[in-house]
């Protein structure tokens, strides 16, 4: 079986005092292995959402998500964070990675949480290296242009070999130079290495990068392409 | 090996230099109080079981801590001490608490008759000087004339009388001063009283019979063997160990608190930090680790600085109070340590937890 990742009827509702918002609204999604899918749509529109509960940060209120076939709401808090660690690289708008700590050590953290405190130096130098960075182990996040740190936020997110990278706006903060940066280095990933990703963007020029493209609208697919 | 633990310590430094100054004030706290409890009750302990006497014969009601004395009997009951079977020689000793204001004053004045007072063990090693000859001679031992620049054919002056210092005795043996014994009683108005007999009997083995004896022919007075006057003392120094131990605990509550306060306003400032380790897929025991571990080393920190501070303050009080000894025990060290990273530990919990079971999303988004 080549599924990755399965949303079935998905649906998240945030209660606001006394008025419910739905921000995700019954979304079936497939994503197979090696491909690379972006899901665009205005803001507001339930994009973050839908990550969050594609990624088992969050619990839907209706509807299910398989990782490989695992039903995330059948398991506990704990599994699903197995889950994260194990099969999925968070890539974030605002890059999050730990301010005290270099690129090297950002790396070795995502290490020691996946592989039980266990480092792979040669690894990390790789997938640095991958990421065009490899002359800025040493260096912090605010001693990093804004684009090296969002590769930096990349590396990070693949050093445990995830099945799945989900990324949430991944250039929102970016200048359009370094948004393109990012965005080629996410299809070389996808090309060379067969990285499944998940794309989130509001930008639909941004999202021609993907091999397939989603839209939403008020929490709903409007159209699979 | 990255440590987000210990990166978080030199990022936070007002923050870290308050909680290792909390957790060293604690341990300096602990083993400065103990230290100057033991200290003092060994001091007085010896000096009392240097002087080589056998037995204290102490009047009803009195304490075995001799400072705290009050109560008198007569000077007669000398003789029919002596009569008793196996006592070899008595000295009846006169005490005073001087006044605390003063040079030489809360120190313990013992009134004797130096022949007597040879004859029970209590041979006073002259450093420099004579022996008491005169009604207003005086003797100091070194440590006293040492922290009050007493030097020999100096004037002291005690229950409005001039004394005249004729001699310098080595340290540690009964008190710190002594003059003649009817001085004393003069002074006080008491003439045929006196606070307590030092007794030497004939033979070592003897020593308890002839204390049973004398409880025995002296209903109501009290005996209290020199072998035993350190643990008796300790034992009747209850309270103070009482006091101690509610010291110890303000420090270690205060140091438990401080590092709570210092890891809950951490963990809410790094909120984002939590909901990033969350995303990585770090589970709540990881959580807990981190901030366990965060903690914990401050505390160690705090619990080094705390010895060196210890010591430190022993050193400068031994030279400010000479007559101060302050007792640091490796068994109170480790003990000290044990407590200092036991409130660490428990102050870090309750953040920890918090942080454990923060929600992912929010966490992540929080400002
Ligand atoms: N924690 C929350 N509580 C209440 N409403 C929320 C919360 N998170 C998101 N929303 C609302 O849900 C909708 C979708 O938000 P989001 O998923 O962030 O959209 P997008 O990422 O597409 O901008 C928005 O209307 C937003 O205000
Ligand atoms: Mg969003």
């Amino acid at each position: 079986m080549n599924n990755i990742l399965r949303a079935k009827n998905l649906g998240k509702v945030y209660r606001v005092g006394k008025i419910d918002i739905h921000a995700v609204r019954g979304v079936n999604l497939d994503v197979e292995k090696g491909e690379f899918v972006s899901i665009v749509g205005p803001s507001g529109c339930g994009k973050s959402t839908l990550l969050h509960l594609m990624g088992g940060m969050a619990k839907p209120t209706t509807g299910k998500v398989f990782i490989e076939g695992t039903d995330l709401s059948m398991i506990s808090d704990g599994e699903r964070a197995k889950i994260r660690r194990d099969k999925i690289g968070f890539v974030f708008q605002r890059f999050n990675l730990f301010s005290a700590l270099n690129s090297q050590q950002n790396l070795e953290i995502a290490m020691q949480i996946c592989h039980n405190g266990n480092i792979d130096h040669q690894r990390i130098k790789e997938i640095m290296k991958l990421v065009g960075l490899e002359n800025k182990l040493q260096h912090k996040p605010l001693e990093l242009s804004m684009g090296e740190q969002q590769r930096v936020a990349i590396a990070r997110a693949l050093v445990n070999n995830p099945l799945l990278i989900l990324a949430d706006e991944p250039t929102g903060n970016l200048d359009s130079a370094n948004s393109y940066k990012v965005l080629y280095l996410l299809k070389d990933l996808n090309r060379n290495l067969g990285q499944t990703i998940v794309l989130i963007t509001h930008n639909q020029e941004a999202s021609k990068i993907a091999d397939r493209k989603i839209e939403m609208k008020d929490g709903m697919i409007i159209s699979l392409s | 090996m990255a440590n987000l633990a210990i990166a978080n310590l030199s990022k936070r430094k007002t923050r870290t230099l308050v909680s290792i100054l909390a957790v060293a004030i604690e341990i300096t706290l602990i083993l400065v109080l103990v230290g100057l409890t033991k200290g003092t009750l060994n001091d007085v302990a010896s000096r009392i079981q240097n002087i080589g006497a056998d037995i204290l014969f102490l009047p009803p009601g009195a304490s075995s801590i001799l400072s705290l004395n009050n109560y008198f009997m007569h000077i007669n009951l000398k003789d029919s001490i002596i009569a008793t079977e196996g006592v070899k020689a008595v000295s009846p000793v006169m005490t005073w608490m001087t006044n605390k204001l003063g040079g030489i004053g809360g120190n313990i004045i013992f009134g004797i008759n130096p022949k007597e007072f040879n004859n029970v063990g209590g041979n006073l090693e002259l450093l420099s000087g004579k022996h008491l000859q005169g009604e207003y001679d005086m003797l100091v031992d070194r440590r006293l004339a040492e922290a009050n620049d007493l030097r020999l054919n100096d004037q002291v002056e005690v229950l409005n009388h001039q004394f005249t210092v004729v001699g310098i005795l080595k340290a540690g043996v009964g008190a710190r001063i002594y003059i003649p014994l009817t001085t004393l009683q003069n002074a006080l108005n008491e003439p045929n009283r006196v606070s307590l007999f030092f007794v030497k009997c004939q033979s070592p083995e003897q020593v308890g019979e002839v204390a049973s004896r004398l409880e025995k022919s002296f209903p109501g007075y009290q005996t209290q063997l020199s072998e035993t006057y350190a643990q008796d003392l300790a034992e009747s120094a209850r309270g103070i160990n009482q006091f101690i131990s509610a010291i110890t605990a303000i420090a270690i509550l205060v140091s438990f608190l401080v590092i709570l306060l210092a890891m809950y306003t951490t963990i809410i400032e790094r909120t984002r930090e939590i909901g990033i380790l969350k995303a990585l897929g770090a589970t709540k025991a990881y959580i807990v680790k981190t901030i366990v571990t965060e903690a914990v080393a401050l505390s160690i920190i705090g619990i080094l600085c705390g010895y060196l501070l210890s010591f430190a303050a022993q050193t400068w009080m031994s030279n400010a109070y000479p007559l101060i000894t302050i007792i640091i025990t490796p068994s109170w060290i480790i003990l000290a340590g044990i407590l200092g990273l036991v409130s660490g530990f428990l102050g870090s919990l309750y953040p920890s937890y918090r942080a454990a079971t923060l929600d992912p999303v929010e966490a992540l988004n929080y400002e």
